[in-house]
């Protein structure tokens, strides 16, 4: 049965913020001082700046197609041979990201809270965790977020502003830090911290109509640009550089600062619980998408048998790493080189492949004038139905 | 088909509730000693000489019937135990193959080193065990103890603090109203380690000399309980161990005071460092001045007077009482409760390759006593006692900074720290080398002082006698 799933802007806006700031909770923040050191805020305004005019870009593109996903447009752009493509590309991404994740966020746990416990014990807690989301669907998870997302960001928001007495203004000099190179070379790549926004290319045919995609991609970067960049202000505020360097769980060691009196005090134990909260809500969105995108790329009928493998697969690999540092240079190497690419390179190529494709004399279905519906259903043919909800 | 995918979804979420439970990693509070201070010394049979002070549950709100903390005899509400041993790790290893409860070091307040490891530059071997562990907390005090660390802390009988962890928080806490001592956390020492733009510091502390302070404690490291004052009674007790004699340049008199070389007759509060205050009481441990590092190593104290320069360069100042000589009567004092009015006002500026620094530290006070008995609460005279103690703190500081670039050639207030604005990038700051610069630097002080308000009284008059008036 097929699912006809809508969902309103809010909901997508706080899939997409946690996807993209749940980095927060992992190394974001160091990972700016290791770029440029103390000018690292600068380097987050940079590529967000760089962010907002790809999305622009992208968001003018995509004008032409109403609640179509970026596979839909491959199969416009190219037909079945570039939707496999680039169904498979983004497969691909997010197995890899939700393998590194699972692995990483299992690691932190246990570095943080639960020492004793067996890796396999603790990545599998997440693991079963997000196949029942996955399995619940994608209405479930994203009503989740928005209810989850304002909390956890309220809870970010209180750790950042209770270590406010720790700030060291004088921290932030000299003012460029590393350098222009470090700025702007290393940052340019530092855009790929912004590649869940990839979500947003896979949610049209959930979503409202045109507006909205604006609206959420808009909404959901400055958002996300917001917490990023107070994060890593906050840090850079309060740890000097070289110190700064030095731990890969930045918000955990800001709320370990936090001590107002002698009962105020291991405000930590707010960071895991939040932690958690970004860590299953994320795991579940990139599970259920590995899983659609999948289903959508070979047009299979149901999603819903794949997300077992899936788990199966993420956890597997996820134990490969021989130890948490590999983990995290895999993660540096792989992901900040390469996903800026799948988030805004693949869909401007995809989106001007299809609109040549779809110029007058040439327009398949569900090439869209406007911004009022598709015609031929405002989807294309072959495309499969909105709302991927199977049972 | 949907009821049973409902089943399954239920099964799923009740194994997650069994995962809750965290059974790998429960941790019983009644199975764990938790360790209050640490205190590590050069050892003698091994590598170091691991204290270790830990509550004791049972006695904790002073049901033991000994009031309270410290000592570590029976009915104490903490006891310590001395491990010599290769490393810290290895101490609580050692100790908790004798300790019915595995050591826990999440609520250790302090850690305590002699002044002789500091001295050799060894504290920054055991600096990263205790940056790494997620036990230890960022706001944990670092010490230096002048002599055996062990035995300060053998020496603390908190009398009035019924848990021994608040001992130590209140008393680490007082420099925000004494202006003696500093707040040396974990997490500033740590980074100023590494910074090439600041130096650390640590609060001094020591066995008091006075043993008549004194008496025989259980478990304790002083047991003599002589009158003291005499300067003769040297040695520790406890162990048996004359441990006091580790300390480099302590020195050995009680009462020795830092006034003589300040020009000073007698000497004042401040005029102390850890260990050396006059007193008699109960209390064997105390602390005031501080340890100035230069990287790992230490190389030099400082007195109570110097912390409060030190405090109101860097802008960690919150209020503390002063006398200062009478504008009118030398032999006199003027007392004032000074706040520092804001955060003082750092710039570095480079002339010639060489650092100027210019420093404004802004006060403010309350008269707390005129002992000549003159109006100095008049508006004309106001400016008398506003000029004397301005120029006070502006000479006191003055040469507390001088002594931080020809004596110990350590920048330990932190002005690297503006310096780096004169630099675009880290690698034009890293090339400057401030940290060897900084001994040339030169520093222009000033401070300005408004007194506010006169306490109780808005005029002071003189005492009257059958002979007349009558002024001190």
């Amino acid at each position: 049965m097929e699912g006809d799933i809508v969902f309103g802007s809010w909901e997508a806006i706080a899939l997409i913020v946690n996807t993209i700031c749940a980095r927060i909770f992992l190394n974001f923040p160091r990972s700016m001082a290791e770029d440029a050191g103390t000018a690292g805020w600068l380097e987050t305004v940079y590529f967000t700046i760089i962010a907002f005019l790809f999305f622009w870009l992208i968001s003018r593109l995509y004008a032409r197609f109403n609640r179509q996903d970026l596979l839909d447009i491959a199969e416009l752009g190219g037909g079945g041979i570039l939707r496999v493509a680039s169904g498979l590309i983004i497969l691909g991404v997010l197995l890899f990201i939700g393998t590194i994740i699972l692995r990483e966020y299992s690691e932190n746990m246990m570095i943080i809270a639960l020492s004793d416990s067996p890796i396999s014990f603790v990545m599998g807690f997440f693991a079963v965790a997000m196949a029942v989301a996955a399995y619940l669907g994608l209405e479930g998870i994203v009503r989740s977020h928005a209810i989850v997302v304002p909390q956890i960001m309220l809870a970010l928001l209180f750790i950042l502003v209770a270590v406010v007495p720790y700030y060291q203004p004088t921290n932030l000099l000299p003012v460029l830090g590393g350098g222009g190179y470090s700025i702007l070379g290393k940052g340019f790549f530092r855009l790929s911290t912004y590649s869940p926004l990839v979500y947003l290319f896979l949610l049209p045919p959930f979503i409202k109509d045109q507006k909205s995609f604006k609206t959420v991609g808009y909404a959901a970067l400055g958002i996300s640009a917001f917490l990023l960049l107070a994060s890593v202000l906050a840090y850079l505020l309060v740890y000097p550089y070289p110190t700064q360097l030095e731990y890969f769980l930045p918000v955990f060691q800001l709320a370990r600062l936090i001590n107002y009196g002698r009962i105020f005090q291991r405000v930590e134990s707010l960071f895991v619980i939040t932690f958690a909260a970004s860590a299953m809500h994320y795991l579940s969105a990139i599970l259920f998408f590995a899983a659609h995108i999948f289903k959508k790329t070979f047009k299979l009928t149901h999603h819903r048998p794949l997300i077992l493998p899936f788990t199966a697969i993420m956890f597997t690999l996820g134990l490969l790493p021989n130890n948490l540092m590999a983990v995290i240079d895999l993660e540096k190497k792989v992901s900040v080189r390469f996903l800026w690419g799948t988030t805004f390179v693949l869909p401007i190529i995809l989106l001007l492949l299809a609109i040549i494709r779809a110029a007058p004399g040439s327009a398949p279905a569900g090439r869209v004038s406007g911004t009022g519906g598709a015609s031929g259903g405002g989807r294309p043919a072959g495309a499969p139905k909105r709302g991927g909800q199977d049972q | 088909m949907a009821k049973i995918n409902r089943i399954i979804a239920i099964i799923l979420l009740l194994s997650l509730c069994l995962g809750l439970t965290g059974c790998y990693d429960k941790k019983e509070v009644d199975d764990l000693a938790y360790v209050l201070a640490l205190g590590i010394d050069n050892g003698k049979t091994n590598t170091l000489k691991v204290t270790l002070q830990y509550a004791v549950p049972g006695k904790l709100g002073g049901s033991g019937g000994g009031g309270g903390g410290g000592g570590g005899g029976s009915g104490q509400a903490s006891s310590i135990i001395t491990v010599d041993s290769a490393s810290i790790t290895d101490a609580l290893s050692m100790a908790n193959n004798f300790l019915s409860r595995r050591l826990d070091l999440s609520h250790t307040e302090i850690a305590v080193f002699s002044e002789e490891m500091a001295r050799e530059g060894k504290i920054s071997i055991y600096m990263n065990f205790m940056n790494r562990n997620t036990e230890f907390r960022p706001s944990m005090t670092i010490a230096v103890s002048r002599g055996s660390a062990e035995d300060y802390l053998r020496g603390i009988k908190p009398v009035l603090d019924l848990v021994p962890s608040k001992y130590y928080e209140l008393t680490f806490a007082s420099y925000r109203y004494t202006g003696l001592t500093v707040n040396s956390q974990f997490l500033n020492f740590y980074s100023q380690l590494e910074s090439s733009s600041i130096q650390p510091v640590a609060v001094l502390v020591a066995a008091s000399k006075n043993k008549a302070s004194t008496d025989g404690q259980s478990g304790g490291s002083q047991q003599d309980g002589q009158a003291g004052g005499s300067g003769k009674d040297d040695k520790s007790g406890g162990s048996g161990k004359d441990t006091q004699a580790q300390a480099p340049q302590q020195n050995e008199q009680p009462g020795a005071a830092t006034n003589k070389e300040k020009g000073r007759p007698k000497p004042l509060g401040g005029d102390f460092l850890a260990g050396d205050i006059p007193k008699t009481g109960d209390v064997a441990s105390e602390a005031e001045g501080l340890a100035v590092f230069d990287g790992p190593k230490m190389v030099g104290e400082v007195d109570g007077e110097g912390a409060m320069d030190y405090l109101l360069a860097t802008g960690a100042f919150h209020s503390a009482n002063i006398s200062f000589p009478d504008p009118r009567n030398k032999k006199l004092s003027v007392f004032l409760t000074v706040r520092q009015r804001q955060k003082p006002q750092r710039r570095v500026e480079i002339a010639g390759g060489k650092p100027k620094i210019h420093l404004k530290i802004a006060l403010e006070a309350d008269i707390t006593a005129i002992q000549s008995g003159y109006n100095y609460e008049s508006l004309q005279n106001l400016p008398l006692i506003e000029q004397a103690s301005a120029a006070y703190f502006d000479d006191t500081i003055q040469k507390f900074l001088t002594r931080t670039t020809q004596e110990w050639h350590s920048d330990i207030c932190g002005f690297g720290q503006e310096s780096r604005g004169c630099f675009l990038t880290w690698k034009d700051w890293d090339d400057y080398k401030w940290l060897q610069q900084y001994r040339d630097a030169t520093f222009d002080v000033s401070v300005s002082m408004d007194v506010r308000r006169p306490g109780l009284m808005l005029r002071s008059e003189p005492f009257t006698s059958s002979g007349g008036d009558i002024r001190p």
